[in-house]
């Protein structure tokens, strides 16, 4: 349980949630298509960058969802939905390669990370009781971006969306519980760290930002061994993406905080 | 591995899990203050690290019988939860200075003994008092066991599947849906009770069956999915 | 039983201690976990504060991530060829770097999102403390990969453990982080932030989030909760999670496997009957509560 001062009931925000909703599943889904196209060295950087878009539309929905206080905290809807991403992103590399349509994977990942959401989600309303109006809506969503996010960091790494390539170069080698923790970290840090009273949507989102391309950096760095040049470019990509997200994120908390100060003490305030 | 068994091993791990977490005394935040029974950490959080330790102990077992596989895991669930409940214990009464003390009851189940004199006023009791202790290790027995039939089911059904013949990918798909259909349970089953418990003695407990089937319905769900995963249907 | 084995997991548990302790005094410098709901409630109560607060998420998957992150990196350098001493510091480092971001993010994030109160962001505050917690964050990272790496190995032409070198320091990672939370953090949220109100007590809900702010010279700041954490909380969840990872192989290691398991239930059987002792101890020297 976090003692988070978040008021109760749907949070508003400046960017509305439906276009960062179409954003991520479409650029995710896109960019994980394209960078099979791209060649070794581009299309990584895809791939990556559609990790990226899922984990911002991620943490605007793990927003959404937290702002209604669940009782566990906000990273337990987190992990839970992470759970069901990985699971759901190898469960539909394998039935393309069952159904022998490689093209199909990353859709199917998406469509089986939506199935097992909602029904988590039906069960957590209607069995476990749980007073969460857009608690359907959310899971899905949450668990979709981490299909996405993890797919996509997983087709940087190995180069393709191909099972067998996958398997072998992200699953055998452990990195898939990486990339799992990592994007579970990504996708619902943003708000648990920006809660409070005075929680703003856009400068979640800047964190989002950062969050998001510090793992594209890590996974940069993680496809040393399998990738020709890409890992370089990938590396660098999210390195520029974090410097200017983080660069966002720290100029905006400076100004919107009560008051920024290098030393001393506090000001009073009447109780 | 026919596609019925693997389901019924995810489910009924699953369950396990789901109702291990139920068993397992959380205070949360409260408890990290002395204001709560339990010990002080959220109850998904503290039903993972149990878990996990489980399932690496487990996997220690690999190619043993499933029974094998569930009670290593299962002991190495119950001695971190043991080992874990112990010292904080030994924190609480030397670097608090407080008597262990449960709120929910007035007399503590299995020992006896008061609980409402030596409990601060104004807390929910703190410590984890003996049927807490015990309740405890019941939950990372059941915990440790489920996270066990996990893994065990997964790993033989991708061994004996023409889909995959890397052992090491068998072993790390099996260790991955392992640690989610952890946490997917230890997080439905957290809900339930609401982010805290005080043990089998709360009058939260009584939720346990609701609990249960939350825990199958999703597990049945995921399992189905890692039929098609392990490459079969 | 082979002594090589055996010897290797005693190394394994003295290791362990050491980034058990490391890894509580981070979170105590940190303000990680539930302790740190009092932090975050403090300013609303009109108790401003020269603390740390710091929610990357909770301490288990905090430290999943700085453990996998380590040793995915320590894992890739390794299989460059790189020497696996350097190749897991170089996978502290970098995790390192990654803890520092996520810190300077969380706490700048809390302080912000309660501007109502007035609470100031203090960025000496993060300067200073940014230092040890990557530092102890280090040391737990290495110690973490370390004992993963020792797992994987092969002794005897068999390893430990069959898992990938990241997923075990992955999977280690998260139970350190529960470990730490629930048991060192105790001794801090209970004691060093109540520290003004009379030992020998639980917290009343009543005067939650009226923590200590002031220290005898100045404000209280995050390295004075670490000086009073390090002389207690943090040696036992050190203690605690070498135990931890010394009782996970060594029963098994020295008795076989069906041995292991009956030797684990006498484990597990002494130590409720330790718990026992304990509190029939507390409640003999103690007695029941008293109020003035």
């Amino acid at each position: 349980m976090s003692a988070g001062g978040s008021a109760d009931g749907a949070a508003a925000g400046a960017v509305s949630s439906t276009m960062l909703l179409a954003l991520g599943i479409v650029g995710g889904l896109l960019c994980i298509y394209v960078s099979g196209f791209l060649g070794d060295v581009v299309g990584p950087v895809i791939a990556g960058i559609g990790a990226v878009l899922a984990i911002i539309w991620g943490a605007d929905a793990i927003r959404r969802v937290a702002s209604y206080g669940l009782g566990t905290g906000v990273p337990s809807i987190g992990y839970m939905s992470l759970s069901v991403g990985v699971i759901s992103a190898l469960a539909g590399l394998s039935l393309a390669t069952k159904l022998n349509i490689h093209m199909l994977g990353p859709i199917a990942g998406f469509v089986v990370a939506v199935i097992i959401g909602a029904i988590i989600a039906i069960v957590a309303t209607k069995i476990v009781g749980m007073k969460i109006p857009i608690m359907l809506q959310c899971t899905i969503e949450i668990a979709g971006a981490a299909t996405l996010s993890i797919l996509g960091f997983a087709v940087a790494i190995a180069g393709s969306y191909d099972m067998m390539v996958v398997y072998e170069h992200v699953v055998a080698t452990g990195f898939i519980a990486v990339l799992f923790i990592m994007c579970t970290m990504a996708i619902q840090h943003p708000f648990n760290a920006c809660l409070g009273p005075n929680e703003d949507q856009l400068r979640t989102l800047k964190c989002a930002a950062s969050t998001a391309f510090l793992s594209m950096t890590l996974v940069g760095l993680m496809s040393v061994t399998t990738g020709g040049l890409g890992w370089f470019v990938v590396f660098i990509v999210g390195l520029i993406g974090w410097i200017v997200s983080f660069r966002a994120f720290v100029l905006a908390s400076c100004n919107d905080a009560a008051s920024t100060k290098w030393a001393g003490l506090w000001p009073k305030v009447e109780q | 591995m026919d596609p019925i068994t693997l389901i019924l091993f995810i489910a009924i791990g699953g369950i396990m899990i789901g109702a291990g977490v139920h068993f397992i005394p959380v205070g949360g935040a409260p408890a990290a203050m002395s204001t709560a029974t339990g010990v002080g950490t959220g109850t998904a959080m503290l039903a993972a690290g149990a878990g996990l330790t489980g399932l690496i102990t487990a996997a220690t077992m690999t190619g043993e019988p499933f029974y094998i596989i569930g009670i290593g895991g299962a002991i190495g669930a119950m001695i971190m939860m043991g080992i874990t409940m112990l010292i904080a214990n030994l924190i609480y009464i030397f670097g608090v200075g407080i008597v262990p003390a449960a709120s929910k009851v007035p007399v503590d189940w299995i020992t006896k003994r008061n609980q409402e004199a030596y409990k601060t006023p104004g807390t929910e009791g703190h410590g984890v008092p003996v049927t807490s202790f015990v309740s405890g290790l019941i939950g990372g027995l059941l915990g440790g066991f489920g996270g066990g039939l996990v893994y065990y089911g997964i790993n033989t059904a991708v061994n004996e599947s023409t889909f995959v013949t890397d052992p090491a990918i068998s072993i790390g798909l099996a260790a991955i849906l392992g640690v989610g259909v952890f946490f997917i349970n230890s997080v439905i089953a957290s809900y339930n009770i609401g982010g805290t418990i005080e043990g089998m003695h709360d009058p939260k407990f009584k939720r346990i069956g609701t609990g249960a089937l939350a825990c199958a319905i999703a597990s049945i769900v995921v399992g189905i999915f890692c039929v098609i995963l392990t490459g079969g249907f | 039983m082979d002594p090589v084995t055996l010897g290797v997991v005693a190394l394994m548990g003295a290791v362990a201690t050491i980034g058990g302790a490391a890894e509580d005094l981070e979170s105590d410098i940190g303000s990680q976990s539930n302790p740190n709901s009092q932090v975050q409630l403090a300013p609303q109560m009109g108790h401003l504060h020269r603390m740390i607060n710091k929610a990357a998420s909770g301490e288990p998957v905090a430290y999943g991530v700085w453990c996998g992150v380590a040793g995915a990196i320590a894992y890739l350098v390794m299989s460059l060829g790189m020497m696996p001493l350097i190749a897991i510091a170089m996978g502290a480092c970098v995790a390192a770097f990654v803890h520092a971001i996520y810190t300077v993010t969380s706490h700048m994030g809390r302080i912000v999102g309660q501007s109502q109160f007035e609470q100031p962001l203090f960025m000496d505050v993060l300067t200073q403390s940014l230092g040890p917690i990557v530092g102890h964050g280090f040391i737990t990272s290495f110690c973490i990969v370390g004992i993963s790496y020792l797992m994987t190995i092969p002794l005897n032409g068999t390893p430990l453990h069959v898992f990938p070198l990241p997923l075990l320091a992955m999977l280690w990672g998260i139970a350190l982080g529960a470990i730490g939370s629930s048991t060192g953090d105790v001794h801090y949220g209970s004691e060093s932030e109540y520290q003004k109100f009379e030992f020998g007590g639980g917290t009343p809900v009543a005067i939650q989030g009226d923590i200590v702010t002031k220290a005898p010279l100045g404000a209280k700041n995050s390295m004075d909760v670490v000086n009073f954490c390090a002389k207690f909380g943090g040696p036992l969840t050190g203690f605690c999670f070498g135990l931890v990872v010394f009782f996970s192989f060594w029963n098994t290691v020295v008795f076989g496997v069906y041995g292991g398991i009956i030797v684990g239930i006498i484990i597990v059987i002494l130590l409720i009957i330790m718990d026992n002792y304990l509190e029939v101890f507390a409640r003999n020297k103690y007695g029941p509560y008293e109020e003035e």
